[in-house]
């Protein structure tokens, strides 16, 4: 695994600069949490990263080629069981049981039967954690994470990540500073572009 | 029994009532049959010794070519919703059986094949459009953001298409299977009565107009009606019961 180095990365939409010359290094198998105001381009450079965005300008090194990703949104196939939306990524090394095992980790090992659509908010997001956790990849990139779970959730989420996620590079894009210090890992804060 | 029913209900008595009273103001029943008269006739017709070959006749060929439309309209909407050379492949195959009179078909299918299989060849057309197109729909409206979810999380091939695809499509089959199954029905009983088909229903309402056998007429009518309804009800069913089963794995 290697670090994760950006250089000169710039980005602009319609003419809107997001991005300004963003040069960063996300040491391997850590963690990090980036921290700013609404706008300042958080989620368009850890959309960047994924390969879901072309920079402009810029280049990159170091990123691997599997991803994981806890969107904005939940993205999660509705129809299905939360074991169905983890395995459809986990891959075959995972078997069902240790899937089972992560569900019910986090408080959603009653809920195994029932198909996501039925799930409230919080129990949604946290399925897409369990999926993005357990996809085999080098790096962990997750937005906005904890919008909608209560305290003692976010708690045990950040958790659940912390002990899954040792071996990998983790970027955190929140609001809260506290994240940062639970998840034990940098803050890096992005200012907005003339703001 | 709720309000809605209830009033539907009152609708098709006030029907029949009014059914019945202009067949009395005719006064002919070989120009029109009362729904008494027609009641009684279907109270006897399933009892003929033809009848269930008959409705076999007809079901097995219509709904035959309903299934190879279902195959084929997934099976060609696939790869057009993936890619758009192939849509645009297809595209002047699909408008031209969509504009083409049905009338123009059944007289071509009278040239070209034996008059059995003529069925199954019109509800294929007829159903086949409808299908495809749907499907195609379905797979072009699908929510760009689980799209995005599974190029980043490699989700390919026959995973992709059950776990992202059938999903969003499954709203856009299952009304096109509604609308087809009926129009299958239609058109190939169209294409029986034109081409005279022995052993059909289509012959059954040919020969009731040739021996003025209004009740007759009516009562085929509405068995096909009847057919029609059931075999849409049935068949969306046992498509929902299969993907439920599916995805409750």
């Amino acid at each position: 695994m290697k670090d994760i180095v950006l250089s000169g990365i710039c980005k602009a939409f319609d003419g809107r600069q997001v991005l300004k010359d963003v040069s960063l290094r996300f040491p391997a198998g850590s963690a990090t949490c980036i921290l700013g105001p609404s706008g300042c381009g958080k989620t368009t450079l850890l959309r960047i990263i994924a390969g879901l965005e072309s920079p402009d300008t810029g280049s990159m090194e170091g990123v691997p080629d599997q991803i994981s990703f806890v969107f904005q949104e939940d993205r999660l196939c509705e129809a299905f069981t939360a074991v169905s939306n983890v395995r459809l990524v986990s891959g075959k090394e995972l078997s069902r049981e240790t899937v089972i095992d992560h569900l019910s980790e986090i408080g959603l090992g009653e809920d195994l039967d029932k198909p996501v659509r039925d799930f409230s908010g919080g129990m949604k997001r946290r399925v897409a954690i369990v999926r993005a956790v357990c996809h085999p990849a080098g790096l962990l990139l997750l937005d906005e994470p904890f919008k909608g779970l209560d305290e003692k959730l976010h708690g045990e989420v950040i958790e659940y990540i912390r002990e899954h996620s040792r071996e990998r590079t983790v970027i955190c894009v929140t609001h809260e500073p506290e994240d940062a210090e639970k998840l034990g890992g940098r803050i890096i804060e992005l200012e907005k572009i003339g703001g | 029994m709720n309000n809605q029913l209830l009033k539907k209900t009152g609708a098709v008595l006030l029907a029949l009532a009014l059914w019945q009273a202009v067949s009395m103001i005719v006064g002919m029943e070989m120009l029109l049959a009362s729904p008494l008269k027609v009641l009684e006739r279907l109270s006897t017709i399933w009892r003929e010794k033809d009848f269930l070959s008959t409705v076999l006749f007809s079901m097995g060929r219509i709904f035959g070519g309903f299934l190879l439309a279902f195959l084929a309209g997934i099976g060609l909407a696939l790869p057009a919703g993936r890619f758009r050379t192939v849509e645009i492949l297809l595209w002047p195959y699909v408008v031209t059986i969509k504009s083409v009179p049905i009338a123009s078909f059944i007289i071509l299918c009278l040239i070209w094949f034996s008059y059995t299989q003529m069925t199954v060849f019109i509800a294929f057309l007829i159903a086949f459009p409808v299908i495809y197109s749907n499907v195609l729909h379905g797979l072009q409206s699908m929510d760009p953001q689980m799209l995005e979810m599974a190029r980043l999380y490699k989700v390919r091939g026959i995973r992709k298409l059950f776990y992202i695809q059938l999903p969003g499509v499954m709203p856009f089959l299952t009304s096109a299977c509604s609308v087809a199954i009926g129009m299958a029905w239609k058109a190939g009983v169209a294409a029986e009565v034109i081409g005279v088909i022995n052993g059909s229903i289509g012959q059954k309402l040919y020969d009731a107009k040739i021996y003025f056998q209004n009740a007759d007429l009516l009562s085929w009518t509405l068995i096909i009606i009847l057919l029609s309804v059931t075999g849409e009800k049935l068949f969306v069913r046992l498509l929902r019961h299969l993907y439920r089963k599916a995805v409750s794995r």
